[in-house]
């Protein structure tokens, strides 16, 4: 489970990064479709890390 | 426990960052650049390997694949598959890059759509998501269609030993390729490639 949070984390960072480096160089339509892709999913995944985090607590 | 439905459908998202790798320098240590997608896809087996033998646990996974291939194997083999025919010169880059990236969104699209309003609104929302994404980055309407339409059909068929994920990779970039190689198709406009 420690390593589905790591890697969830890893994840999230690999989008940002992805999506940066589109955007710096000028391939902004691709950089969009990241961003809109997994924003949604990111953050409904984000929402049920945190419950189950506050179950924990 | 995380929702494991929403964990899978972030994994096939951030799929769509393999995109990355036509920003890689063509040497990397010396070495082109295809070897890395070759190290991938056996890290990819190896990990398979494992699982299936039960020497790790993996979240995420769907029941029935406790004793089959499972999904991000199929995904990553089409994308490998994209990625090493692109290098050996048969897909155009915007093809292989928009390919990727409609994969990685059509399949949870129709998933999450099937679940909620049932087949029909699935497969309208699978076309939907895969023309919009080939429009954007391709711009011509032809491959748009061509590509979007291939996806939309290939994905529903369910094979025991042959999943989607594979299937909706392949055979759209093909099918655009093949009418792109033989002059059926029009020229490409690259409007969303990497420049």
């Amino acid at each position: 489970m420690e390593f589905t949070r790591i890697y969830i984390f890893v994840l999230y960072a690999v989008v940002i990064f992805a999506s940066i480096v589109f955007f710096l160089n000028n391939n902004y339509i691709i950089a969009s479709l990241l961003v809109v892709g997994n924003v949604l999913p990111g953050y409904k995944l984000a929402i049920s890390l945190r419950e189950k985090n506050e179950n924990r607590l | 426990m995380i929702d494991q439905a929403i964990y899978r459908r972030f994994n096939h998202t951030a799929a769509a960052c393999f995109v990355l790798y036509f920003l890689f320098p063509e040497k990397i240590l010396g070495l082109d650049r295809i070897y890395l997608v070759f190290t991938f896809w056996f890290g990819v087996l190896l990990i398979e390997y494992f699982r299936l033998n039960k020497v790790f646990v993996l979240d995420g996974m769907r029941d029935y694949e406790s004793s089959r291939i499972a999904g991000f194997v199929w995904f990553a083999t089409g994308t490998c598959f994209i990625l090493i025919f692109y290098e050996i010169g048969v897909f155009p880059e915007i093809f292989a890059i928009s390919t990727i990236i409609m994969a990685s969104y059509a399949d949870p699209v129709i998933g999450e759509i099937n679940s909620r309003y049932g087949e029909k609104l699935s497969l309208i929302g699978g076309l939907v998501t895969s023309f919009v994404i080939y429009q954007l980055l391709i711009g011509v309407l032809f491959y748009s269609l061509i590509g979007s339409i291939v996806a939309v059909i290939i994905e529903k068929p369910k094979f025991r030993w042959l999943d989607d994920d594979l299937l909706l990779q392949i055979f759209p970039i093909t099918a655009m390729t093949l009418c792109y190689l033989s002059g059926f198709g029009p020229d490409i406009t690259d409007v969303g490639g990497i420049r």
